[in-house]
Parts: structure tokens; sequence; C-alpha cells
């Protein structure tokens, strides 16, 4: 293989890897804005709908409903977690909250664990059939399926928030909880809807990438902080903003790892991830900000 | 018998056990598991005091465990140094690696750390394994010498169970003094509100930063210990999933005390021990190990749900151990009247203004808030802003305080700009604030309050504060707040706690803390809302007090009659632009005035 082809190789999977992330770093974004909780246990929910889906597979349920079912559990829990452990600690600061998402993330692989036990579990590609030649890359059937799932999930969810009541409420919820509430608006139930969304999303992110890799009880917590790596590079507020890091980010840590070494690829992840907070911080400190807008209107 | 007198026994009495306990058990069971829970509880000391004092997550600490380790090992083994000198260089290296990554990213507000800790796990992780020539890959490195310092060789369990619960003892010493210190009182303040923080000059990031180089060290000196107590070290112990038992450690032992970091280590790693010989009975598989994460994610999840301060304190009300609030200042406050009060800096004697605005604009987003804003403060003025709801008053303040960047225009105080300072300079330099929503350090008492007023005319530095090396100057930072706490009248109520003061209370220690920076210029933000007609007197009277001692006050408040009693002159805002400045009485016939709180008709 050339090296054209190569990078032309890690491109396509940087870009696919990428997409993956867009979806659980959305997930992040969306919780973040309406509880402002930093959600430790997001890849969880990718790990549960994708052993769900390969589960439901197994025993004969056809793909498409399998998939469906596992986005629907996934995005329950997610309202199911907000309402157990997230909605009455509230009020407790953002340290006790942090703590209780990393709790989720223990409770919730261990519960995986007991159900699927550690064996890997497999699911079939959406559809059949050798990979398509896409420029100077090979690229599976499935690595397409990703990025048009992914492409129609961001266009649902653009015309949910821009015109929808609803996504604009919840939108409403992130910019000013207190106005939102005087306004009539339920915040408790938008962030319930945040948590179930970022849920959906984590789910369907799993059940995607399930037939790419293996689907395993513990492949939640790299994925989602991945996921993260892209949200704060993008600041953890805008949406488009974190698909666009989040693919970058997928192409850098696939370019890195393939030109470098593949062992290397986590430590590659997480390093950019470090880059990431201290560009952001040194972007705050030449701003001058040390007490942001919203802490000096609290 | 006095609470603090049985504390001190049950203390004893703990040292005494740790004391004897290798002979107690000798024989039948291993002193290993002990030297363990010693080396965690140093880790998990650390994590406490960032967790419950500066109030950040590190979801990394065994990445310094593991640092301190592998520096040690490499030092030692690869480079021939001698133990005793690795050990420092173990502990400073794990100190330096925190400090570097802390630092910047507490300059974001936020829970950024846990994130940035758990990458630094996953890299540190890698690297481990990888880079085989210096650290042995996956399979480590054997054959690491003890400690020892001349001819004195530390090996054994017993040896190692010494040193290393020595170290913990003087790291619930070290964490103590910490907390008690100036620094100590500093990082409360941040943790209630790191606005008002910043307004009586704190810097957080800078305090933050210092206590996860700490937390850092102790976790680099666990790990230097433990590879020359085993003589062998490989990446397994130092992975992310250990943080993860760090931190339910930290918390289950409750991190608001620093012992019930000792508790927590002990806890955990008792119960681990305990859960390895029950879950294969249990389950009978052979992955029994992975499910401890099931038990810790639950104990974890129902100990911060249902009592976030851990164990802790329910450990001390059972040994009927509850220490009362400490009162140790009341003896420094009784010196109130004996200190005298150096006088505050004379603005009178400069001719300059004190406060300037130049052309200030703030948008927040579709929203001008302030609109081509000047305006000059001379010495010795009392000048109020008044206006209709939402007319830009207090974005005004948080303009001059610092706490907002203007859009455009500048804030010059004695003539030199401070709008591109960060709040906390803009308070060094004299610019002491009160808020409309009073917002005082709730779990610290009243004195203690104007003692964080202070902060930036006391010097106990982190490292004095860690040795116990401020107790001299605290007790004359409490004599001089309680000064404060007398001009204001709030004296009798020095040892209380903050938070349970009534409203009106809230506003007068806000203003004694304002009153501790020795400020050249007092924002006060609606002084008398709230009040009743006697305070609001008192209030009237403090305000005209202050002026008189010598400190600009330019305040912003909705009653009128207060402001047409006690200012010089008065700026009226609408919408952020000015409408009217002048004397009050003046202001008060300005028909635009009127027109601008009861409509053009009642104007006309």
């Amino acid at each position: 293989m050339t090296l054209t082809q190569q990078i032309a190789q890690f491109l396509a999977s940087g870009i696919i890897n990428g997409t993956i992330y867009a979806l659980l770093g959305l997930g992040l974004v969306a919780i973040h804005s309406a509880t402002r909780v930093v959600n430790v246990a997001q890849g969880e929910f990718a790990a549960l709908g994708a052993l769900l889906a390969s589960t439901l597979v197994t025993r004969g349920m056809p793909l498409s409903l399998a998939a469906a079912v596992a986005v629907g559990v996934a995005a329950a829990v997610g309202g199911g977690v907000y309402r157990t452990a997230i909605r009455p600690a509230r009020d407790a600061g953002p340290l006790t909250l942090l703590i209780i998402t990393i709790a989720l993330h223990l409770s919730l692989k261990g519960l995986l664990l007991l159900v699927w036990g550690t064996d890997p579990h497999s699911l079939r590609p959406f559809t059949a059939g050798p990979p398509l030649r896409i420029a100077a890359a090979v690229v599976t059937r499935q690595s397409l399926w990703v990025i048009a799932v992914t492409t129609v999930v961001l266009v649902v969810l653009y015309v949910f928030f821009t015109r929808t009541i609803l996504g604009k409420s919840l939108r409403a919820c992130a910019v000013n909880p207190t106005a939102a509430r005087l306004m009539g608006i339920r915040v408790e139930r938008m962030s319930a809807l945040a948590w179930m969304i970022a849920g959906a999303l984590g789910g369907l992110a799993g059940v995607l990438i399930a037939p790419l890799t293996l689907a395993t009880y513990d492949m939640g917590l790299i994925l989602g902080l991945k996921g993260f790596v892209g949200a704060v590079i993008a600041g953890m507020a805008s949406y488009p903003w974190t698909v666009a890091a989040c693919i970058l980010f997928g192409v850098v840590e696939s370019l890195g790892a393939g030109l470098i070494s593949s062992n290397y690829r986590d430590g590659i992840a997480f390093g950019v991830l470090i880059a990431a907070l201290l560009w952001r911080a040194l972007a705050a400190l030449r701003g001058g900000l040390i007490i942001s807008e919203e802490a000096a209107q609290e | 018998m006095t609470t603090t007198r049985r504390l001190q026994l049950a203390a004893t009495a703990v040292v005494a056990v740790l004391a004897v306990l290798p002979f107690a058990v000798a024989g039948r069971i291993s002193l290993g598991i002990f030297v363990f829970i010693g080396l965690f509880s140093l880790i998990v000391i650390g994590l406490s005091l960032l967790a419950g004092h500066a109030g950040q997550v590190s979801l990394g600490q065994a990445a310094f465990y593991g640092l301190g380790a592998y520096i040690a090992a490499i030092t030692t083994l690869r480079m021939g140094l001698a133990p005793w000198l690795a050990l420092p260089l173990a502990v400073g290296g794990a100190a330096l690696a925190a400090y570097l990554l802390g630092a910047p990213i507490f300059v974001l507000r936020g829970h950024f750390l846990v994130l940035g800790t758990l990458g630094l796990n996953v890299v540190m992780d890698v690297l481990v394994r990888n880079v085989q020539h210096l650290t042995g890959g996956p399979t480590g490195l054997t054959g690491i010498p003890p400690l020892s310092i001349g001819a004195l060789v530390i090996v054994g369990d017993r040896a190692y169970y010494y040193l290393t619960w020595s170290f913990v003892l003087a790291a619930l010493w070290v964490g103590r003094n910490l907390v008690c210190s100036r620094v100590g009182r500093a990082l409360a303040a941040v943790r209630s509100s790191e606005v008002a923080a910043a307004a009586v000059g704190i810097n957080a990031a800078f305090y933050k930063s210092r206590v996860f180089a700490l937390s850092g060290a102790l976790a680099g000196l666990a790990g230097a210990l433990y590879v020359h107590y085993l003589s062998f070290v490989s990446p397994s112990p130092f992975a992310f999933n250990f943080s993860i038992d760090l931190l339910v450690m930290s918390v289950l032992g409750g991190i608001y005390h620093l012992p019930g970091a000792v508790a927590g280590a002990a806890i955990v790693t008792i119960l681990r021990e305990a859960l390895r010989t029950i879950m294969p009975r249990v389950l009978g598989s052979g992955a029994s190990a992975e499910y401890e994460i099931v038990v810790f994610g639950l104990l974890l999840a129902v100990v911060v749900i249902f009592s976030p301060a851990g164990v802790w304190p329910h450990l001390l009300a059972w040994l009927r151990l509850e220490p009362g609030r400490s009162s140790r200042w009341t003896q420094a406050a009784s010196l109130a009247g004996m200190l005298p009060e150096s006088p505050p800096p004379s603005p009178r004697a400069e001719p300059a203004s004190v406060l300037r605005l130049e052309g200030l604009r703030k948008q927040f987003g579709g929203l001008l808030a302030v609109d081509n804003l000047s305006f000059e403060v001379p010495a010795g003025e009392i000048y109020a802003i008044i206006g209709p709801n939402g007319a830009g008053k207090t974005t005004v303040f948080n303009l001059i305080s610092g706490l907002l960047r203007p859009t455009r225009g500048a804030v010059y105080l004695r003539g030199r700009k401070v709008s591109d300072l960060p709040a906390y300079e803009t308070a060094a330099l004299g610019v002491g604030r009160t808020f409309q929503t009073p917002k005082v350090f709730a779990d610290l008492t009243v004195l203690e309050n104007v003692m964080v007023g202070l902060h930036r005319l006391t010097t106990t530095s982190f490292t004095a504060a860690m040795f116990g090396l401020g107790a001299r100057e605290d007790a004359q930072a409490a004599a001089r707040a309680a000064g404060y706490l007398e001009v204001v009248g709030l004296l009798d109520r020095a040892d209380v706690l903050a938070g349970a003061l009534p409203f009106g209370a809230l506003r007068l220690l806000e203003v004694a803390r304002a009153l501790a920076i020795r400020p050249v210029l007092l924002l006060l933000d609606e002084p008398a809302s709230g009040l009743s007609s006697a305070e609001r007197t008192e209030v009237v009277k403090l305000i005209r007090h202050i002026r008189d001692t010598g400190t600009t006050v330019v305040l912003v408040e909705h009653d009128v009659g207060l402001v047409m009693e006690t200012a010089d002159r008065v700026l009226v805002l609408n919408y952020g632009q000015r409408i009217a400045e002048g004397a009050p009485r003046l202001v008060r016939n300005d028909p635009r005035v009127i027109a601008a709180y009861l409509g053009e008709e009642a104007a006309s």
C-alpha cells in the first residue's frame, strides 16, 4: 500500500470514528448545557445499546427493530438515571453531581457485566456485502451506515432545536434556567429530556459501532471520553462545532495511531484532550476573563 | 470532659494502637495490608484536600502514584541514584506534573480537572507499557533497592509499616495546618462563592493548583515508598481503575475531614479483601474481581447521594466526639479594642479622582446593558447610582470590580486602568464591594469572613501554612477583623457561622469584609434593601462613617430617601444610559428622571 493510500485509509477511518465520537459528544453537550453536569457515564449508554442490539439480533429479532429497541432502552435509561440519581442531588453542587456520574459509570458498567459477562458480543453489519472503494480508501458498508445515520440524526436534531417549541425550550433552559422557569418552561422536564436525548444518542452510537468493533461491557468509558475531547474543544456549548471537533479529533487520532504506532492510540487521543484543555485555558487567559459572565450573574 | 479533650484522648489512643499493632497481629495477619492502607491513606489525604477543600476532583491520582513509583524505580535501578535521594525526586516530580497540569486547567472555571487527570492517567499507562527500555513494559522492573540512609537499610513489613504511618500522621498534620490557615480560609471562601472570594482579592486558580500539586506530591511519595517496599514495579496498579478506587475511598471516608481519608482507605481495602474471598463463592466465576466494580459503584452512589460527607461525621457522632464549632479566635477577638487600627490610606491627599469611567459600554448578545457611560468620582465623595430596574446599575458595578470585561471603554482607579485586570487584582488595588444578594462565606464564622477580607494584607504562604507557621499573623488578623466587626456592630456574633445570620446582618458582614481589604473605593450594591427601618438608620450612619474615615463610596440603591440623605452626587441611569447627574435635589426635580420613573405624563 502506498503512503497516499495509507493516509486515505487513516482519513476514512478517522472520519468514521469521529462520527461515532460526535454522537457521544452531542449527548454530553446536551446534558452539560441543560444540567451543568459533566457525565462521565455517557459511554455506558453506547455499551448498553451495542450489547442489547447484538443480543436481540442473536435471539432472532430483525436488525432494524433491535436497533430501535436498543436506542429506546438507552434513552429510557438516560431519563431514569436523571430521575433516580441526578435530580435528587441537583442542589448539592457540581462536585457531588460529578461524583454521582462517576458512580453511575461504575454501576452501569457493573450491571452490563452482570448481564452480558466479559465476553465480546458481535452484531452483523446492517447490510451484507464486500467493502467499497472510495477514492484511495477501502470502506466497509457499515461505515457508510454510520455516516448516513448520523447525518440524518444531525438534521433531525437541527430541526428539533431550531424549529420546535420543545427544542427551543430546551435551549432556553440551557441559556438561563431561572428565566426559562419564569416563562413557564418546566425545567425539570427539559433536563430529563436532555438526559433522554443523550441516552438515545449514546445508544445509537453503540448500535452503529458494534458491527465494526465488538460489543463489550467496558467499551463505554473510552468512547465517552473521546466524545468529550471534541465537546471540550468546541467549548461544551455548540452542537455543530462539537460534531466538527469530534470528526477532526477522530482524524488526528487515526493519523497519529496509524503513522506512529497503534499502541499509542489512546495515549495520542488523551494527549489531544490535555492539549485541548490547555488551549482553552490559554484562550480564557487571553480574553482576561477569570470569572465568567455566567458567574457574575449568579 | 470537654469534647476537645476527648478528641485529644481519642487521637492519642489511635496513635498508640498504630504503634503496637505490628506486635498485636504478629503471626496472625500479614502486616502488608496495613502498609497498603497507609500508602493509600497518603494518596487519599491529598485527594480529600483537593475535593473537600479545593472543590475539585481528580481521576488521575493513580498516575501520580505511578509517576512517583517509576521515578524512584528508574533513578535507583537504571541511574544508580541513592534511594534516599530518589524519594524527594519522586515526590517533586509528581508534584510538578500535577502543578503543570492543574495550573492552566484551574483557569477554566468548572470541572475540567477530572477529564484532564483522567486523560493523564491513560497517557501515563500507555507510555509506561510502551517505553520499554525505561520502564520494562508490561512486565515492569524488579530488583529495586530498599530505602537506605547510610548503613541503615529499611526492609521488611514492620519497617515500612512504621515509615508509612509516620508519613500518614505527618500528612494529616500538614493537611490540618493548611485547612486552619489563611490559605484554608481562602479555599473555603472560594468553595462558598468564587465571585465573592475574587472580590476580596483571592485568586482561586493559584491556590487550587497548589493544593493539587500537594496531592500529587503525596501520591508520588506513596508510589516511591511502594517500590522500595516491594522492590518491584509494574504498570497495572497505576491504571485508571485504581484512580476510581481512590476516589471511592475518599468519598466514602468523607472529603471534608482529613482523618476520614484514612477511614476510607481502610474500609475499601479491607472490603476488597473480603470481596475477593466472598465473591467467588457466591458467583462461582473466574472473573469475580471484575464484579467488584458493581459493589464499589453502588457504594459510591449510595454514599454520595445519602451522605455526601461520608462516614467520618457519623463515626464521630457514634463515638460522641463531634467537635463543637471552633472558637479559637474568641480570645483574639477580645483584643479588638486593644489593637490600634492603622489608618486607611488617605486618598484625600490626592487631588485626582478616585474612579473614572470612560465611554464604558457592555453588550450581552443583543442587549446593550451599559451604553457609552462616563463619570468621575472625586476622593471622599458618596456617589449614588439610581435608576429603574434593568437600568444597568449592577452591571456597572461588575464592570468596575472586574467581574465583567467591558465591550468598549475603560475604568480607571486613581488614574490606573483596571478594566483589563481580573477581579482579584482589582480588589487588591483597593476596590471593595458588596453584592445585591449578600454572598457571605456560609461555612466560615463571622470573624473568619472578615479575616478572609484581610487576605491580601496578610502574607502567610502556602508552604508556611502547611507547617503551621501563620499562627501569629492569624491572631493579629483576627484582632483586626474584630475591629471591623465592631465598626458594623457584629462583634458579639463573631463566632457564629455566617450562614446562620439574619438577612440584615449579612449585609453588615459584607460591608465589614469589604472594609477589611482597606478599600480606596467601596461599591455598595443596594445596602439598605431588605432591611428594617432601624437597620436602615444604622446603614446610613455606617456609610457616612466609612466616607469620613477616608474611603470613597459608590452606591446603587432603590431607596431614593436614603440616596437623598447620604449622597453628595447622584447619577441616574436608564437603559444603560446616563439621563442625569448632579446634586440630589437637582436630580430629583429633573423632568427626564421623573419621566423615567413615573412615565412621560407625570413629567409634563
